[in-house]
């Protein structure tokens, strides 16, 4: 499962980097997804809580147009707390 | 040398721009790993790793390119990542917002700026040209004068995901022409209603949010000149007892069948023509209530599906409004009004209240100027149809347009109505 969130992470923030904002969109509604079955599939609640800022912050980042902004925090922050809690 | 000295020297007429250009928005670094400039909300390039985002962008660029054209200045990364390539002659850099450039000026170097295979351009009046990358948040912050600029630089970076929506689109039509086959054999055509009202006014309802504001301004002037309803502004207008003559619907999608659905009077639909081309959805024309007439779309799918049959052909390019004004003018009108046509968000609401598919907005917007010149969110499709109708208004001789509904999206050669909201 880390492994196809990893991949879908890539695309969206790959997407937002090239200007490709609709692509990157469609793209952020699986990665959403998978974000939510990861944290489901993980019994630590703490796992949650600590994805939590940085979840927030890209939805404050792309309600304000700040794509460049969410691809960081994607691929800096969740990717890194994907490969962390899943030990990948 | 300076930045601002370099370019004094080599380009002169865009230093005295720049010299002129205001900043309008708040400024500042970024206290992140890598700092790097904020612009109003936004950041201009990753504050993670400037480098490697920059490798991304400049991957857009085909390998042994001699010349490259790259839309937006940022930090210089990309001219740098693109100067880096000894294959590459020239390197065409356009400004997409000068009180950006400005700014970033200051905060950084900008050593690419030495370069003699450098040419930098303002972009107002540039086209895009490939092949070309993009540091996409100076696109996204381009200042006025380059909005045209910036429209066509997203709709080519969005042209994958067009094409495949396209195709997708293609395949609907198919099957629902082998499903309206029955009914295409005996509707009437809309070669039918050629001059049927000439000189006639005509008031072509869209149902953006500016519907409630002008309803009442409209309702006097409906009973008086043909009223051609788009299909989403059908249950908004019965809604305030306006009765179109006729209603013109497009899109394939299944979904349209929500805006025939409850409708509060149906019984007065019953003489009223539904315009269709003949891939519309058959489940959509089954829960219309009235009569129909078919119309063939001068798109791809239907020349290469349908070319000769329906015989009159109506304008449509992405939205059922430009079907919809064509109707009108194909219909003999001497005047066409726009009412709620607004190509724009202006009260956060993607259309007038009441419509099924009504909804806040959310996702990905872009900021245009509405008719009273204030910024307004909207979405590159509704730009891109937008501008499409502007294209179609003027190599349309003959007929007068104008419009209503002054918070919506300004439109070149198409003046408000005088004292009409």
């Amino acid at each position: 499962m880390s492994a196809r969130l990893l991949g879908q992470i890539g695309a969206a923030a790959t997407h937002f980097r090239l200007g490709e904002v609709s692509m990157a969109s469609e793209v952020m509604i699986s990665v959403v997804d998978s974000i939510q079955e990861y944290l489901a599939a993980d019994s630590d609640e703490d796992t949650a809580q600590e994805f939590m800022p940085a979840l927030q912050m890209i939805v404050a980042a792309q309600e304000r147009g700040d794509f460049l902004l969410v691809a960081d925090v994607l691929e800096y922050e969740v990717a890194g707390l994907v490969r962390a809690t899943s030990g990948t | 040398m300076e930045p601002l000295e370099q370019i004094q020297r080599r380009w002169p007429e865009i230093a005295t721009q720049l010299a002129s250009a205001r900043p309008g928005r708040t400024w500042g670094l970024t206290q992140t790993r890598v700092p790097t400039l904020r612009v109003g909300e936004i950041n201009i390039t990753s504050c993670y790793d400037r480098e490697r985002e920059a490798a991304l962008q400049a991957s857009r660029v085909p390998e042994g390119a001699e010349e490259v054209w790259v839309y937006g200045v940022a930090l210089g990364d990309i001219q740098r990542a693109l100067l880096s390539r000894p294959e590459l002659k020239r390197l065409q850099v356009v400004i997409m917002s000068l009180a950006v450039v400005r700014k970033a000026l200051e905060v950084t170097a900008h050593a690419w700026l030495e370069d003699p295979r450098v040419t930098l351009h303002h972009g107002a009046g540039v086209d895009v040209h490939e092949p070309f990358a993009c540091a996409p948040a100076s696109v996204w912050t381009a200042e006025r004068a380059c909005q045209s600029l910036r429209d066509r630089l997203l709709t080519a970076l969005a042209a994958p995901m067009i094409e495949a929506f396209e195709a997708q689109q293609a395949e609907a039509i198919t099957r629902a022409l082998a499903m309206n086959a029955e009914r295409l054999a005996t509707d009437s055509d809309v070669e039918t209603l050629k001059g049927r009202h000439a000189g006639s006014d005509c008031y072509v309802i869209a149902a953006g949010p500016t519907f409630d504001e002008v309803v009442e301004w409209l309702r006097p002037r409906a009973a008086e000149g043909v009223v051609v309803a788009v299909n989403t502004a059908v249950a908004p207008l019965l809604r305030q007892g306006i009765v179109p003559n006729y209603v013109v619907a497009v899109d394939p999608a299944e979904a349209l069948v929500a805006h025939f659905q409850g409708l509060s009077r149906p019984g007065a639909l019953a003489d009223v023509p539904l315009v269709y081309p003949p891939g519309l959805h058959p489940r959509v024309l089954a829960a219309w209530p009235g009569t129909f007439v078919k119309a063939n779309l001068a798109v791809p799918v239907y020349r290469e599906l349908c070319p000769d049959d329906p015989k009159g052909v109506l304008f449509a390019s992405g939205t059922v409004t430009h079907a919809a004004v064509d109707l009108g003018v194909w219909m003999g009108a001497r005047r066409v009004c726009l009412v709620a046509a607004d190509f724009c968000f202006p009260h956060t609401r993607s259309h007038a209240l009441g419509v099924t598919t009504s909804t806040p907005v959310s996702g990905p917007k872009i900021f245009i100027t509405d008719g009273g010149g204030r910024s307004v969110p909207s979405t590159l499709n509704l730009v891109g149809y937008r501008d499409e109708l502007v294209r179609y208004v003027g190599r349309t001789g003959g007929v007068e347009f104008v419009r209503v509904g002054r918070r919506g999206a300004a439109m070149e050669g198409v003046e408000f109505v005088e004292g009409a909201p």
